[in-house]
Formats: C-alpha cells, sequence, structure tokens
C-alpha cells in the first residue's frame, strides 16, 4: 500500500493500530479455516466515526474492504483473498446499554457474543443465540453470519433477535436502521439484509438485540446410544412429538473421544452418539417432565444409557464439552473442513446415512455432530493440506455433501455462511434466478465491489478445484 | 525446514486450528485487541518463520516476547497446543540464531546468582542492607531511583527479612517425610512463609525436610530463552532431592510448574519424571490430607488470586478453595477474570512495564470490587504484584501464611 495512504490511516486511529510490519501482517491473513492470504495492511478503529473515515479512504482509493471481528469464522469469510484493508472490529468491545424497560441491548460489534450474554444474565435477561464459539466470536461476526447455535431451534437464530443496525456503507456514509422496537412495517427493512451478508454490503459497527426474560430452569440429560442411526431415528421422533426442546444435540463416537481427551469429563468412550437434549421453561416440574419425555423416546429406540445433569457443574461441564467438539478436532489431523449443512427435522437420519456413505467412498474420516433438532448438521472433513490427493477427495466429498443437502431438501449452510468455502455451490442450492437478484443488491449497496469482494458469489471457475485453489501461504496460490 | 528449536515445535503449531477459543484468555490480547499479541496470531507468527514465509524481524520479536507465557490459553485450547514450550522454543532459538544475549554483567551476575542459594542469599542481604541503612530513603529522595531509571523496578521489591531460610536438611515434625523446595525468591525475600510451609506441612502430620544443596528451578533461565542453564540447574536439584518417593513439596507456583516440567526438560535423564511425579503444590498437597489438629477461627473475607502457573500451568484450582473453605470465620469470593494474569510472570513487570502495569490495574480493579479484606495467593510474584497495586485495607497474603495461622501449635 503506498505511504502516503498509510501514513493517512495512521492519522485517523490511535498510535499503535494500523497493523503493517510484517508479522503483523501474517497476524491478519487468516480465520478459523485453513485459508491464508496476507493483506496490504490491517487497522483496528476505536469507533463507528473512525471506521468512516477509513472506509472513506479504502473506497476513494479503490483498496477492498475486510471486516472482522475474532475472526473466527469457519465459511473463508474474512480471509483477505485480493488483499487489501483488514478492519479489526474487536476493540469496539463496549456494551453500550442494557435497557431493562425495553427489554434490548445495544452493543458494539466487537462484543464478545458470551460477555453480552453474561451481563444481560446478570439483569435476569436472555440472549440466547449461542454459537459455540460464543467464548470468543463477536456480535459483529453473528450478525454478518446470521450465527445460531444450540439454542436457535427453540429460540431463533440471530436474525430473529436484531432489532437495530448501524452500518457503514462503501461510500463511508453512516447507516442506521431500526431503532429499540420490535415490530416494524414501514417500507423495506433493508435491516435484514445486512443480516448474513458477510461484510459484502456494508459494515455493521452497533447493534440494538431484543432480549428474553431468562428461563428459571434448565433441565439436561445425556443420551447415550450404540448405533448412531438410533440416535439419528431417535431426534426425528423427538421433534415430531409435540415436545419443542431448548436443545437437541448430536455428537458421534469419533467427537465423544476426541473432547474426552481435552476434558476428560467421563463421557462414554465406547458410544457410537451421544445426544444432548436440554429444556427450560418457567419451572423445574414442567421441564422435567418434557426430558422424561424425551429420554422415553430414546429408551424406546434403544438408547443404552440416560443421565440427567444433577447440578449445574455437570451441566456446565456438559456444555463445555459440546462446544469445544469443534476445535478439539484439530487433535486428529493437522486440517479439517467444517461443514454446516442443513436439511428438514425428518431427513437427519437420511442425511447421516449420506455423510457416512461419502466417507466410505473417498476413505476420509468425516466425524458428524451438530444441531440434529432443527436439521443442522456438521460434518467435519479431516485431512492433511500437505497431501495433494487427500485434499482431492476431499474436494469431492465437500461437493458429494453439499448435493446430497439439496437433494434432500436443504441447504449448504445454516449458520457459517458462504464466504468462500460453499460460493461456487450457491446457484444449486438457490438457483440462478435468486443468485442474479442478489448479485443486482450486491452492486446497489457496492458498485466499485470493494466491500469483501469475491465472498459469497460464484467465481465462475466453478466447482472443479474449488478447494485446491483457495489461497495458502504454502500452497499454490502465493500468499 | 532448518533443524532449530522452534521448527522441532512444527506439530505442536499445527494443532492450532484457529478456532479463536485462546483470544479471551490471552492477557495481552485482551488489553490490545490486536491478533498479533494474541497466542493464535502469534503461532501464525512462528508458523510462518518455521515455514519460511517470514523472517525473523524486530515487530515478530516483540509481538513474541510480548507474551507473559502464563499458560491460560493452553488451558483452554480444544486442540492441544502447548503454548509455554512453543515460546520458549522462540526464545531459545533467537538466542541461538541472533546471538541475542543480555549484557555480560547480567548473564555473569545470572550465572553467579543462581548457580548457587548462598550467592542468592548474599544478594539478597545486600538489598537487606539497602532497605535498612538508610540508602533506600537516601536514594528515594534524593531523586537517584528515579535518575537510574528504575523507580518501578525498586518499587517492586518485597520487604527483605531479617532472617532467611538456608536449606541444610533441618526438619519439622514427626510423620510421612516430605521434602520443601524452598526456591530462591521463596527462602529470602519470603523466608517467613517458607518456614510457616515447613509448620503446615508438619501439622498436617508430616516431617518437613529443609532439602540440602538444593537451588533455583530455573523457571526465569528457560523462561528467557536459556534452555542450557535451566538443565544445569534442574540436574543439581535432581542430585539434591535424591530419587527416593518422597513428595517434594513447594510454596511457589512458578517454581511448582516448572519442577513438574523436569521430564520434558531432561529428557534423557529417567530420574527427571520420576523426580516431576513428586513434586505438589502445597495446596495441592495438603487438600488431599488431614491435619492433626482442628482449625483456629480466622474471620477474613477472603478473595482467592489465582496463580497462572497454578490455575492454567498445574490446572489446580479446588484444592485452595476446600483448604481455606475449611477454616471457621473464613467467607471466600471469586473475582472477576479469575483466568486473567495480574501482570507479575516472572520478571515480566520489569521487563514488559506498561503492559505489567496495565494488567495489575485490571487485576486489582476485580479484586476491590469484591469488597475483601484478603487476598490469598500462591506465587512471590503474584503477592508484590498485587499488593504494590492495591489500597492499604486489602492485605495480600500467601495461602500458607494464614493456614499457618489456622493450624501451626
Amino acid at each position: 500500500m503506498q505511504p502516503e495512504i498509510v501514513a493517512e490511516l495512521k492519522r485517523i486511529v490511535a498510535p499503535g493500530y494500523v497493523h503493517d510490519a510484517p508479522s503483523e501482517l501474517i497476524s491478519y491473513s487468516f480465520d478459523g479455516t485453513f485459508q491464508q492470504r496476507r493483506p496490504d495492511l490491517a487497522i483496528t478503529p476505536a469507533s463507528t466515526a473512525e471506521v468512516a473515515a477509513i472506509v472513506r479512504v479504502a473506497s476513494r482509493e479503490k483498496i477492498p474492504i475486510i471486516a472482522r471481528g475474532a475472526s473466527s469464522g469457519l465459511a473463508g469469510g474474512t480471509i483477505p483473498e485480493s488483499g487489501g484493508l483488514i478492519i479489526n472490529l474487536a476493540r469496539m468491545d463496549r456494551i453500550v446499554e442494557i435497557d431493562t424497560a425495553n427489554v434490548c441491548a445495544v452493543a458494539q460489534a466487537g462484543v464478545v457474543t458470551l460477555q453480552l450474554q453474561q451481563a444481560v444474565e446478570k439483569m435476569g435477561l436472555f440472549y440466547p443465540p449461542d454459537p459455540a464459539s460464543s467464548r470468543q466470536s463477536t456480535i459483529g461476526g453473528n450478525v454478518a453470519t446470521n450465527a445460531g447455535g444450540p439454542r436457535c431451534l427453540k429460540y431463533g437464530v440471530t436474525r430473529d433477535y436484531v432489532i437495530g443496525l448501524t452500518v457503514v456503507l462503501a461510500s463511508g456514509e453512516v447507516l442506521r436502521l431500526g431503532g429499540k422496537i420490535t415490530k416494524n412495517a414501514t417500507g423495506y427493512q433493508l435491516l435484514h439484509l445486512f443480516v448474513g451478508s458477510e461484510g459484502t454490503l456494508g459494515i455493521v459497527t452497533e447493534v440494538i438485540v431484543k432480549l428474553a426474560p431468562l428461563p428459571r430452569a434448565r433441565v439436561t440429560a445425556l443420551v447415550v446410544f450404540d448405533e448412531l442411526t438410533r440416535a439419528s431415528q431417535a431426534v426425528s421422533k423427538i421433534m415430531g412429538s409435540g415436545i419443542l426442546p431448548a436443545t437437541l444435540e448430536l455428537m458421534d463416537g469419533t467427537t465423544v473421544n476426541v473432547v474426552e481427551d481435552f476434558l476428560h469429563t467421563g463421557l462414554p468412550r465406547d458410544a457410537e452418539a451421544l445426544l444432548l437434549l436440554e429444556q427450560d421453561g418457567a419451572d423445574e416440574v414442567t421441564a422435567r417432565a418434557d426430558v422424561e419425555r424425551m429420554t422415553e423416546i430414546c429408551r424406546g429406540l434403544g438408547a443404552s444409557h440416560m443421565q440427567v445433569a444433577v447440578s449445574a457443574a455437570e451441566r456446565d461441564a456438559l456444555w463445555l464439552a459440546r462446544r469445544s467438539v469443534s476445535a478439539a478436532l484439530g487433535r486428529l489431523r493437522p486440517n479439517k473442513l467444517g461443514e454446516d449443512v442443513v436439511v428438514p427435522k425428518s431427513e437427519i437420519p437420511a442425511m447421516i446415512a449420506a455423510v457416512g456413505e461419502i466417507a466410505t467412498r473417498y476413505s476420509l474420516p468425516i466425524p458428524v455432530f451438530g444441531h440434529a433438532g432443527d436439521g443442522n448438521l456438521h460434518p467435519n472433513i479431516l485431512f492433511d493440506l500437505r497431501d495433494a490427493d487427500e485434499v482431492r477427495r476431499v474436494e469431492l466429498a465437500a461437493r458429494d455433501i453439499f448435493r446430497a443437502a439439496i437433494r434432500l431438501g436443504g441447504t449448504l449452510s445454516g449458520e457459517h455462511g458462504v464466504g468462500t468455502l460453499k460460493r461456487e455451490f450457491l446457484a444449486e442450492a438457490q438457483g440462478e434466478l435468486a443468485v442474479g437478484l442478489a448479485r443486482s443488491i450486491k452492486t446497489v449497496f457496492d458498485p466499485d465491489n470493494l466491500l469483501n469482494p469475491g465472498k459469497v458469489f460464484p467465481t465462475g471457475r466453478g466447482v472443479e478445484g474449488f478447494l485446491s485453489d483457495l489461497p495458502t501461504l504454502s500452497g499454490s496460490t502465493p500468499g | 525446514m532448518k533443524a532449530t528449536p522452534l521448527a522441532a515445535e512444527y506439530d505442536n503449531m499445527l494443532r492450532c486450528i484457529r478456532c479463536a477459543a485462546c483470544l479471551t484468555s490471552c492477557p495481552t490480547y485482551v488489553v490490545t485487541h490486536k491478533e498479533e499479541e494474541g497466542p493464535r496470531g502469534r503461532i501464525a507468527i512462528m508458523r510462518a518463520i518455521v515455514e519460511g514465509h517470514l523472517d525473523i524481524t524486530a515487530d515478530g520479536i516483540t509481538h513474541l516476547d510480548n507474551c507473559l507465557l502464563c499458560e491460560a490459553c493452553t488451558n483452554v485450547c480444544p486442540a492441544g497446543v502447548q503454548m509455554e514450550q512453543i515460546g520458549i522454543a522462540f526464545r531459545e532459538t533467537l538466542a541461538e540464531q541472533t546471538h541475542r544475549q543480555p549484557p555480560l554483567a547480567a548473564r555473569l551476575a545470572f550465572d553467579w546468582l543462581f548457580g548457587d542459594l548462598a550467592h542468592f542469599r548474599l544478594l539478597a542481604r545486600a538489598m537487606w542492607l539497602y532497605q535498612r541503612s538508610g540508602v533506600q530513603w537516601l536514594a528515594r529522595h534524593m531523586g537517584i531511583v528515579r535518575l537510574l531509571g528504575v523507580r518501578d523496578m525498586e518499587a517492586l521489591l518485597p520487604r527483605i527479612p531479617d532472617r532467611f531460610v538456608v536449606p541444610g536438611g533441618q526438619t519439622v515434625g514427626q510423620g510421612e517425610r516430605v521434602q520443601i523446595f524452598a526456591g530462591c525468591i521463596m527462602s529470602t525475600a519470603f523466608a517467613a512463609t517458607t518456614e510457616a510451609t515447613a509448620r503446615v506441612v508438619a501439622a498436617f502430620g508430616c516431617q518437613a525436610e529443609m532439602t540440602a544443596r538444593q537451588v533455583c528451578c530455573g523457571a526465569l533461565q528457560a523462561h528467557s530463552g536459556d534452555v542450557p542453564r535451566a538443565q544445569e540447574l534442574a540436574r543439581v536439584n535432581l542430585d539434591a532431592f535424591g530419587d527416593g518417593g518422597e513428595p517434594i513439596v513447594v510454596n511457589a507456583a512458578g517454581c511448582g510448574a516448572m519442577l513438574k516440567h523436569y521430564g520434558q526438560l531432561l529428557p534423557d535423564d529417567a530420574r527427571a519424571e520420576r523426580f516431576a511425579q513428586r513434586v505438589k503444590d502445597v495446596s495441592e498437597f495438603l487438600a488431599t490430607r488431614a491435619a492433626v489438629r482442628p482449625p483456629r477461627e480466622v474471620v477474613a473475607s477472603v478473595a482467592i488470586q489465582d496463580p497462572c502457573h497454578l490455575l492454567h500451568a498445574q490446572r489446580i484450582s479446588a484444592a485452595p478453595r476446600s483448604l481455606l473453605g475449611a477454616i471457621p470465620g473464613v467467607r471466600l469470593t471469586e473475582i472477576g477474570e479469575r483466568d486473567i494474569c495480574c501482570g507479575s510472570a516472572g520478571i515480566y513487570n520489569v521487563t514488559h512495564a506498561e503492559m505489567s502495569s496495565e494488567l495489575q490495574v485490571r487485576k486489582c480493579a476485580s479484586i476491590v470490587a469484591t469488597g475483601c479484606d484478603t487476598v490469598v495467593t500462591g506465587n512471590p510474584g503474584c503477592l508484590v504484584q498485587i499488593q504494590a497495586g492495591l489500597p492499604n485495607c486489602v492485605t495480600v497474603r500467601h495461602i500458607v501464611d494464614l493456614l499457618d495461622e489456622a493450624y501451626a501449635e
């Protein structure tokens, strides 16, 4: 980047918050996937005004802009594929207000999701969306990807809680949408366009989320199955039984074992599948009755063991285990491709069976876990990027997983977003018409294609080589 | 890939799946929000160096040196990255490749000082003289301390006691034989606490021995990248403590964590891993045993400050809580952000005064917010760092001193 532009950017933020040294560019070159490419520069602003000033400079100079929070994403959404300027929003981490009268909270984009949850819970309130990465992910990143989590089965995803946004547009103008209101039928709701737009339409710098009352009771149970198919049948049967559980999570045998290696919680290592199910509510009796009905269904399908958490500590240990699964898979192989397909609830057994067949077809370990209750599964393909043949097989396996989900009436991503990893399949999932309309919308907001360019939309290179073409420092594309 | 200590940690680095779970546990990230000041960024920097995509440059050294080696990230890493090993390997590689070494005087001092506890005691005695003779008063009031630019460092000096512990095989109490690791700082600046350690161990039905010929644990040396010198010290300690089965009880969390790593430090010496298995933090050891007499009442509202090298490196948090909870009159409170370092981190408060001070302020604010009258910790660095940052109405005590008040005869 030209020294005059760097100097101009340095005047916008406090000293030390423009990252241009070699080691610093490496630090902003990756996300939660295996992809990596150095940006030309990274900058860490402290306010919406600073973000707007930065964007005005970048826009004038036609520099690509990639906004990021914790960059823990699993779809490649914050990789600076074509270089450009990373805007790191992690420093904007202030919870501006918790408004108990209007049951909402105002938070800057860099607030860590868990910290927002803990703050509102102290006031008897509840922010339900709970991505497994809640300990590290930011609320801005959650909005960008329309993040989900276990509790979204009952409570809905990030989109269902966003009622207000402050967005810096590609022009550098600041757009305020919505407010502390939960109903709004006034014209087009542009707000919803930004949720899940992965930084391609604007940069979200502040969010207003609505809250719920904190449920007074939570009952959690762990159910063990000797057969994965039985567990997946139990999921369908529970969801069809008239109960809406707070969570209904599935972990297969491989994921149980890696997480045991990390935490030593005492999960049964010989299980082929676990269900982690929970009900919450205003009183313990009703919640417990629901959990008992669910475990009864599991017993009927041959569950080998059932255990209801007796203390908050025991429940927390179970949830820590579940939240750790994705990253703990790093213990098995150097790289993983964490998929995020979603299918109609009734098709969960078929989707799990399809993943099993694909794993056999390409001789790859593909452990499965996820939010089985809402049809959102995380098959994780484990591999070693240094093995070209393996990468080729991973590519085919990922393709087949996407297509199996689409065939079953599902789609590519339930909560991670498209980023770079799923973009070549977007038209297969949505149809050319929908993708074309979305492109038109992108052009309206970002005529020069500067906001996270290349993400979400198909590149035109096609499905062949969609994985091996992605940038890595040591791979084919120069970093 | 060049064969360096850093390259030897490559598989360890590859475990990092870049999930970012470590970010909110990292003191320097939490303060700065910069990726290059967090564990994931640091691993990426070191990995790029090993892979040949990045040279070792001044900016990289700064970001890697800013790591406190507090192990909070290792503790929360689902993928199993061992950060301290990578951090030490980097410092070792840097020392080898750039011949980066402290000034000769400092090196000689390091050699001489830590090679023999008697030398360390001599230095501590000199500091005692400085504090008691009026020189300190003069130096402070005439501005010499400030002129020398060592005001922060000087203020952190604990008050040196009149009497030191000289480990010579002396014992306290009757029962199972236990060897006490007295340490360099703990046997001098905190000699009273180390004497109390022997008394408390005795009050739990053991014979506590101040084992002769022991030396410094080597943690400061290893953390600054001087692994050979740390290995030398470890060998002296292996000889001193023998290859028997006695528990080795330590009252400094930093030393305890280092001693528990002797197996990795000296992989070719079979005694080292056996030694490491015998090492117990004093709270860990006492929590598994019953006291001879019931405790006396100690009325205090106590906040527990977990030393990083106890909570993260040794994964001990229940033991101090159960020991203190058993004392009548003690009301326990938890401080916010208990997993974030206080900024002491060995000699970090001297080498990185600004970051250390930010962390100290943050920690002390969390402590004051509990409304406690006493903070209990288990590491000399934390004791000094926190006391220096707290108002006078809050007392900072080593856990052993509080246990001594409750249990000693």
